[in-house]
């Protein structure tokens, strides 16, 4: 590329020249020896003059534009810019262009000062969020201990001695209450930490029939209580890097709907995983009543619950599968469900067989 | 049992002396760093988030010091990646969430003071 300052002289340079050749020429080829002369000297003048003339117009020029040059500079690497301008040299498009530079990086350096503020400002409401957060977080459980603790002590007749059973009753119905509320807490604190991205997870080596036994082993008891047939399906075993602890909450979840929702006559569950396409599939199935494809949509909201009073005691809150599908978008995988109505229902989660990369905060 | 929470402190040292076990109550840490200095104990249950000085000074203080004890933190609260490096650096044991079940608590007590 070329410079202003090398165009202008090469320009004048050159005219220059031929101006002083053509005067030179005249000298030694003309007869009048006095006219030649005085044309010579002013040849000579003029190339000089417009040698001079050309340094002069080009240091006027090519001065404040370079100084704007190092100007937008720094400015597009610090968007920073001195106060003192060049001083007004006369020059009437140099004029403007500085003038409008000037208020151009006036208004962006403006701009990018309430950006910062207005960061700032929602990094702070974060943190005041996520600090409220964990202060009730705080608060809600401290006192649960004490109840839940002098609970246990009074059902312990070896500790404080026989209760009639009108007082057993009471402390029964309160341990149920309180037993709900702590569920109730707990889920609250997770949809919270979900919405906040502050849900953590781990990252380890593990086998899908490990997990599965897990879920089955922990459930078979209440399944057994309740005449659920609980089934168990495996192809075969397969390694994953994830975080076993958050699939057990998934699954845990999705087992205890299937239990609330299956039907009394021949309730059958069947949990499990296979492979598909780089993914292990974890599945739970049960032949309840179904969820309408209008519905499957809706399930998966916040506190929300099908409203068919008939099907169930109301007694969840409508978090659980929330807290699954935040979850398992944490843990990189998906979620979802296919059921007809009257034809029972199989909720599935995916998680990828590699490594998935987690941002714990 | 070191906890502000003196319904906490109160239902644990119940339950704990109906098992025959003894139990000193601090609901300050200040007063709990003194009894851990002046008296001996089989272990120590302490509470993070306390007023004025917390659950992380009262291990970091033990640290600086040539006592050693072995501590079961029972907290309420999150523990962020950095204080968990501070607990793990620490004479800390386990760490439980509130509100645990009492029965759970115990058997760890036991487990930790080798009882
Ligand atoms: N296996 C199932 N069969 C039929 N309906 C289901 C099944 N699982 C969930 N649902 C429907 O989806 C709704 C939402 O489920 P979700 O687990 O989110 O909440 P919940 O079980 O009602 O309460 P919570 O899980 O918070 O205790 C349920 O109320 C129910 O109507
Ligand atoms: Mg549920």
């Amino acid at each position: 590329m070329l410079k202003i300052k090398h165009v202008l002289f090469l320009m004048f340079g050159v005219t220059s020249f031929i101006i002083f050749y053509m005067g030179f020429l005249n000298y030694i080829t003309t007869e009048d020896q006095t006219m030649g002369l005085i044309m010579l000297t002013f040849s000579g003048i003029v190339s000089i003059g417009a040698l001079i003339g050309t340094f002069y117009v080009s240091r006027k020029i090519t001065t404040p534009i370079e100084s704007v040059i190092d100007k937008m500079n720094k400015f597009s690497t610090t968007t920073n810019v001195d106060e003192d301008f060049l001083p007004h040299n006369g020059i009437k498009e140099l004029h403007f262009l500085h003038e409008n530079f000037k208020n151009m990086t006036g208004i962006v350096s403006d701009t990018i000062k309430k950006e910062r503020k207005v960061n700032k400002q929602l990094q702070d409401m974060d943190k005041r969020k996520v600090e409220f957060m964990s202060m009730v977080s705080h608060e809600l459980k401290t006192p649960l201990m004490p109840i839940l603790g002098y609970i246990q002590l009074l059902k312990k007749e070896e500790l404080l001695g026989k209760l009639n059973p009108q007082q057993l009753d009471a402390i029964n119905e309160i341990d149920l209450a309180i037993t709900r509320l702590q569920k109730l807490v707990q889920d609250v604190l997770i949809v919270q930490k979900i919405d906040l991205e502050k849900l953590t997870v781990t990252n380890s080596n593990i086998d899908s029939e490990k997990i599965v036994n897990t879920a089955y082993n922990a459930f078979l008891p209440i399944c057994n209580l309740k005449g659920v047939k609980l089934g168990k399906n495996l192809d075969a075993n397969h390694n994953l890097v994830s975080d076993p602890d958050r699939i057990n909450q998934v699954f845990s979840n999705l087992i205890s709907n299937a239990i609330e929702f299956v039907p009394k006559n021949n309730p059958e569950i069947e949990i499990g995983a296979y492979d598909e396409e780089n993914q292990i599939v974890f599945f739970v199935k049960d032949n309840g009543a179904g969820i309408s494809n209008e519905e499957q949509k809706n399930i998966f909201k916040k506190f929300y619950q099908i409203d068919a009073t008939s099907k169930r005691k109301k007694e969840g809150s409508g978090l659980g599968l929330a807290i699954c599908e935040g979850i398992v978008k944490k843990l990189g995988g998906k979620i979802g469900v296919k059921s007809e109505i009257g034809k029972g229902t199989m909720f599935y989660f995916a998680l990828s067989k590699e490594k998935i990369q987690v941002q714990n905060f | 049992m070191i906890d502000d929470n003196e319904q906490i402190t109160k239902m644990v040292s119940t339950f704990l002396s109906l098992n025959n076990h003894k139990c000193t109550i601090a609901n300050h840490a200040q007063d709990g760093l003194e009894f851990m200095i002046k008296n001996e104990y089989d272990a120590v249950i302490l509470d993070l988030t306390m007023p004025d000085m917390d659950g992380y000074d009262i291990l970091e203080k033990i640290n600086e010091s040539d006592i050693r004890y072995k501590v079961i933190v029972l907290t309420a609260s999150n523990i962020s990646q950095e204080n968990m490096e501070k607990i793990k650096q620490s004479e800390t044991k386990i760490i439980l969430q509130k509100p645990v079940d009492i029965d759970v608590l115990l058997e760890k007590i036991s487990q930790v003071a080798n009882l």
